[in-house]
């Protein structure tokens, strides 16, 4: 049988704030949904992806007519040009992730699978998650939960948290604005609740798309309603854009600035009074 | 915080310019010409007491403690006894070179030219090294391989039995010495150090008389002593007590903190007087304190009042600084003079020694701020969470303190060394990173520093015609360690020997153990346990560089030898070098990744070079052990070597710290650089070892943060590393300190394995540390 693979973009050791500890993120590509806002555009497309930086480029085979780069990134010199996306295997990936054990057990961390939205290889990521357990592993998911779980038994088993995006809270504006389906969402934290799964909220805090009052509050009493108790309030931030200019993609997000703290803390201030316990930028 | 009293005493550290003193030699001198034809040792211990009975003594208006080096704080004493030759050409650049620099009067300078250097030119230990080391050596120098430390200045990098004499009192001591003393009548060790413990006493007592006169308003006999105006009116109060302190501790064993601080830095600053060296350092303070501590808490003393008088003593430590050759200043920048202290670890029997006294000497660096006295934590697997929550908070303050050492390795260390168990575990910290035995290691920790980078370039120029395979090429690497090592431990014996034969210690040795039941000087091989401690330098270079050969050359073919050959001659200069470079730098692994196969290069020559030091004796009976540690040293061994296969231009630094990666090549974030550095040989590193980790502080914030540190600390313990710290600063700041020292006078970081004033410290160092890694949270 062949091996169970996926494409990874990047496998990314010390993650400090994706589910507790110290960790370590691995990046699957491939996204069904396009949030306007996304950090991790390489994650988009489920294809490998040629990125270039021309900040690096040190111009070491020229066109006499100017025109781009032709060097192929294997043969890129200084990593201007990148290949991003490369298959690899649940055992291959399992060998880079148990390096860091020492890490993960003495500060309560361990591997988060991410995106792009890892759901869409749930063949995958169940076979890798369960891999991390058998070598006692900890593991976390960071995932929209807006797609249908294949089997939500064999996932949750696999699972120890679900760090679920509340985004855009109005159904309509988030179909229409990035794909998501809320009811399908929360339908899915019912059975990961029901399934023993534990969950933690997630709300990317968005200019002009999910930091009014009204978002933040539907969010909260939605997350209350589903009987999840802690929620990570994520700032919006521009680290994003530089992944824009080197895939050669249009970003909206351009030049809107970062929230206040005084924004971040009433969104804070928000949760809070609601009961729920609020990391920002989650730990 | 510090108090009025100790803030007014740390600002008036830095209020003047530093200045070089020339009191010690001058009176040194004075002695020297009357003990003409006396064994040296007691020419030695007769000027030690000149120094002790004439120097000027200050008592300032704020301090608790007594103990002056210097009449100003942070002068340069100059020793011309130990090579008056630097010191005369570099007499008009003190105040204009790069590092390290002090003001010097023209009166001052006549006197050197005219007194000094013509007393000491052909007699010091310095001439007594060059008329003995063979040439061969010397011309081995010249190939930049190595170069013998301590050729011209003290030994030092030693820990005296401080604790012992708090509990016995300099009066046993004393009649122990004289004891011995009379029954080997013949022997000069023995006459030298009674001689030396008598004139302790008598400095105690001449502190006291003066504080006593002071405190009763007479006028101080003492011609060499001056008194500053009182800063408070309770001073005659403070004065008197601190003349009872002295009169009991000049012979009596310590009561309480205040008696044990005072006798603690009084032998400090005897031990200077003697030694005029770097590092001398202090031990493990929270154990000999405890009892002491335990005493002044039993005895009712206010909290207040206990942290104001250990503010008083980490203050003091600042008051020494070391002056170096402009050379020297380069390899350790910014006067790491070694008060290192150590806290934590083990007791002899394995147990967890940490204890309250533990927790409050790491929390002191939050009141003083400053960089000595060299904070060190000792770290084990059953280290309880408060010390390591206390020693994180510490390091988050961004002054580099403490550093962590890691007894799981150290201990294992010392005993494949023939060190007991029970010394061992009861190891400590000398200067900055050098693992040492407490009171019974005479371990010339300092002694050379070794550059197999240099060696592989040499190895590889010498064979333009290439190499079979890749094996052959490391054994050729491998071939000129060992020649330039044979010469290295030869150079470092004459050193060694050039000690023994013009600068016995006898008042540091009578504070080692076993000279005194030896009758010998540590000079003369009189302590218990006797290395010579050698640091291999390189380790993350040449694993890269090797790497890149195997690969490009010996297994891709994508270039010849020749070809890299003439690029690394001409510096990358060349047409489409710089494509060669970037591609070396950036598609080859390099080492601080967690790749196994360049970590193990590093690993194989590391080990190598260790193995082959310890196959040499050395003078006094001890043998050779490595050591890796660069201190700032990896910017001048960087300046000896030409370009590298790993694409470093020419001159460039090599990698900070000893075990660190190349700045700028670990990409993988520090747990990645953390296991490559695990997989080197960690226990053969006896002599010490260095790991430089710095970090964001946002990475570090918060209780999330904290606890993220005492994991990645408790991850290191597992890993079996000897050591690592940290610098916590950002980017910024440390720019905007570039741009503006008038702004950042009081910012203090790590350089490594000491910590410095930031604004003090030469472009190239600071840019060293600018450009070090720095892992943000992600």
């Amino acid at each position: 049988m062949k091996p169970i693979a996926a494409t990874i973009t990047n496998v990314q050791r010390f993650s400090l704030h994706d589910g507790g500890g110290i960790r370590t993120v691995v990046f699957l590509k491939g996204c069904p949904f396009r949030c306007p806002w996304c950090c991790n555009p390489e994650n988009l497309s489920s294809e490998p992806e040629i990125s270039f930086k021309e900040r690096l480029c040190i111009r070491c085979s020229p066109r006499p007519d100017g025109g781009p780069c032709q060097t192929r990134p294997e043969d890129c010199p200084t990593g201007a040009k990148e290949l991003l996306g490369r298959s690899r295997t649940v055992d291959d990936l399992l060998a880079e992730v148990v390096r860091d054990r020492s890490f993960y057990e003495e500060s309560d961390g361990g591997v988060t699978v991410s995106g792009g939205e890892c759901l869409l290889r749930q063949d995958f990521l169940c076979a890798f998650l369960e891999a991390c357990h058998e070598e006692g592993i900890s593991t976390a998911v960071e995932t929209t939960l807006a797609v249908p779980l294949a089997d939500a038994g064999r996932l949750v088993a696999a699972c120890d948290a679900f760090l679920v995006d509340f985004k855009i809270a109005d159904r309509a504006r988030s179909l229409e604005a990035t794909g998501i389906d809320p009811e399908v969402r929360d339908a899915n934290v019912r059975s990961v609740l029901s399934a023993g799964g534990r969950v933690v909220a997630r709300m990317p805090i968005i200019p002009g798309f999910t930091d009014d009052a009204a978002c933040v509050d539907s969010n909260v009493s939605r997350i209350r309603e589903l009987g999840v108790t802690r929620v990570d309030v994520l700032p919006f931030h521009q680290l994003g854009q530089g992944k824009y200019d080197s895939l050669g993609r249009a970003y909206g997000l351009r030049d809107v600035p970062q929230l206040s703290e005084r924004d971040v803390a009433e969104v804070v201030a928000r949760c809070e009074a609601a009961g729920l316990r609020t990391v920002v930028r989650g730990e | 915080m510090l108090t009025p009293r100790t803030q007014r005493i740390k600002d008036a550290l830095f209020a003047r310019p530093r200045r070089i003193s020339l009191e010690r030699a001058l009176l040194y001198r004075e002695s020297y010409l009357e003990t003409e034809g006396e064994p040296v040792v007691m020419r030695r211990a007769l000027a030690f007491r000149r120094v002790l009975e004439r120097h000027r003594i200050v008592i300032d208006g704020d301090d608790l403690l007594v103990g002056n080096r210097t009449e100003e704080p942070r002068s340069g004493v100059v020793s011309p006894e130990m090579s008056p030759y630097w010191i005369l050409d570099e007499l008009d650049e003190f105040p204009v070179r790069p590092q390290d620099t002090f003001d010097v009067s023209e009166e001052d300078k006549r006197t050197y030219r005219e007194v000094l250097y013509p007393f000491w030119a052909g007699r010091s230990l310095n001439d007594w090294y060059v008329a003995h080391r063979p040439d061969e050596v010397g011309a081995a120098e010249k190939d930049r391989v190595f170069a013998v430390a301590q050729t011209d200045k003290g030994q030092g990098h030693i820990i005296a039995d401080i604790g012992e004499v708090l509990d016995r009192g300099l009066g046993a001591l004393l009649a122990e010495v004289e004891e011995r003393r009379d029954a080997a009548p013949e022997n000069d060790f023995l006459r030298a150090g009674a001689l030396c413990v008598r004139a302790v006493i008598d400095y105690v007592r001449r502190y006291e008389r003066i504080v006593r006169e002071a405190s009763e308003g007479r006028p101080v006999a003492d011609p060499n002593a001056f008194v500053a105006p009182a800063s408070t009116p309770g001073r005659a109060r403070e004065l008197a007590r601190m003349a009872d302190v002295l009169a009991h501790v000049a012979t009596e064993p310590c009561r309480d903190l205040y008696d044990a601080l005072q006798l603690a830095w009084l032998l400090c600053v005897a031990l200077q007087h003697e030694s005029n060296a770097s590092s001398i350092s202090l031990g493990r303070m929270d154990q000999y304190l405890l009892p002491y501590y335990r005493a002044s808490v039993e005895a009712g003393a206010a909290e207040g009042e206990m942290r104001e008088l250990l503010q008083c003593f980490y203050l003091k430590t600042n008051t020494v600084v070391f002056v170096r050759s402009t050379d020297s200043a380069r390899f350790f920048a910014g006067f790491p003079t070694g008060y290192n202290l150590v806290v934590g670890g083990v007791d002899a029997e394995g147990r967890d020694a940490a204890n309250e006294l533990s927790l409050l000497l790491l929390d002191l660096q939050r009141d003083t701020r400053l960089p000595q006295p060299n904070l060190s934590v000792r770290l084990h697997a059953g280290s309880p969470d408060a010390l390591l929550r206390k020693a994180a908070e510490v390091i988050r303050l961004g002054d580099g303190l403490p550093q962590c050492f890691n007894d799981e390795v150290n201990v294992e260390s010392f005993t494949r060394r023939g060190v007991t168990l029970a010394d061992a575990r009861d190891y400590a910290v000398v200067g900055c990173v050098e693992l040492s035995i407490p009171g019974r290691m005479y371990g010339l920790h300092d002694i050379c520093m070794f550059n197999m980078v240099r060696c592989m370039e040499l190895a590889m120029r010498s064979h333009p015609e290439g190499f079979e395979d890749f094996e052959a090429l490391v054994r050729e690497v491998e071939a000129t360690i060992d020649h330039y090592v044979s010469l290295m431990v030869r150079g470092c014996n004459v050193c060694d020997e050039a000690h023994r034969a013009t600068s016995p210690t006898p008042l540091l040795s009578v504070l080692v153990h076993d000279s005194l039941e030896r009758g010998a000087d540590i000079t003369s091989g009189g302590a218990r346990y006797n290395p010579s401690g050698v640091q291999g330098v390189g380790t993350a270079n040449l694993a890269d560089s090797l790497y890149v050969v195997k690969r490009a050359i010996f297994e891709e073919g994508a270039l010849t030898w020749a070809q890299l050959l003439e690029m690394l001659e001409r510096d990358w200069q060349g047409a489409g070098d710089e494509v060669w470079r970037q591609r070396f730098i950036n598609r080859y692994e390099k080492y601080g990744n967690d790749v196994d196969e360049v970590d193990r290069i590093g690993r194989r020559v590391l080990t190598h070079y260790g193995e082959e030091v310890a196959r040499y004796e050395n003078a006094r009976g001890g043998r050779f052990q490595p050591g890796s540690y660069t201190v700032s040293a990896h910017i001048p061994l960087g300046a000896a070597v030409g370009a590298t296969p790993d694409g470093r231009r020419a001159g460039e630094q090599l990698a900070d710290g000893g075990l660190s990666p190349m700045v700028g090549r670990d990409k993988s974030g520090p747990t990645a650089s953390l296991l490559s550095v695990s997989k080197l040989e960690n226990v053969l590193d006896t002599n010490g070892s260095l790991l430089n980790v710095k970090f964001s502080p946002s990475t570090l914030e918060g209780e999330a943060g904290l606890a993220r540190l005492v994991a990645y600390l408790r991850a290191f313990c597992r890993l079996k590393i000897q050591h690592i710290q940290f610098n916590v600063v950002d980017r910024a700041t440390l720019l905007d300190a570039q741009a503006h020292p008038e702004n950042h006078r009081d910012l203090v970081v790590r350089v490594a394995g000491y910590s410095a004033m930031f604004v003090e410290l030469a472009r190239a160092i600071q840019d060293d540390i600018i450009n070090r890694t720095e892992h943000e949270l992600s």
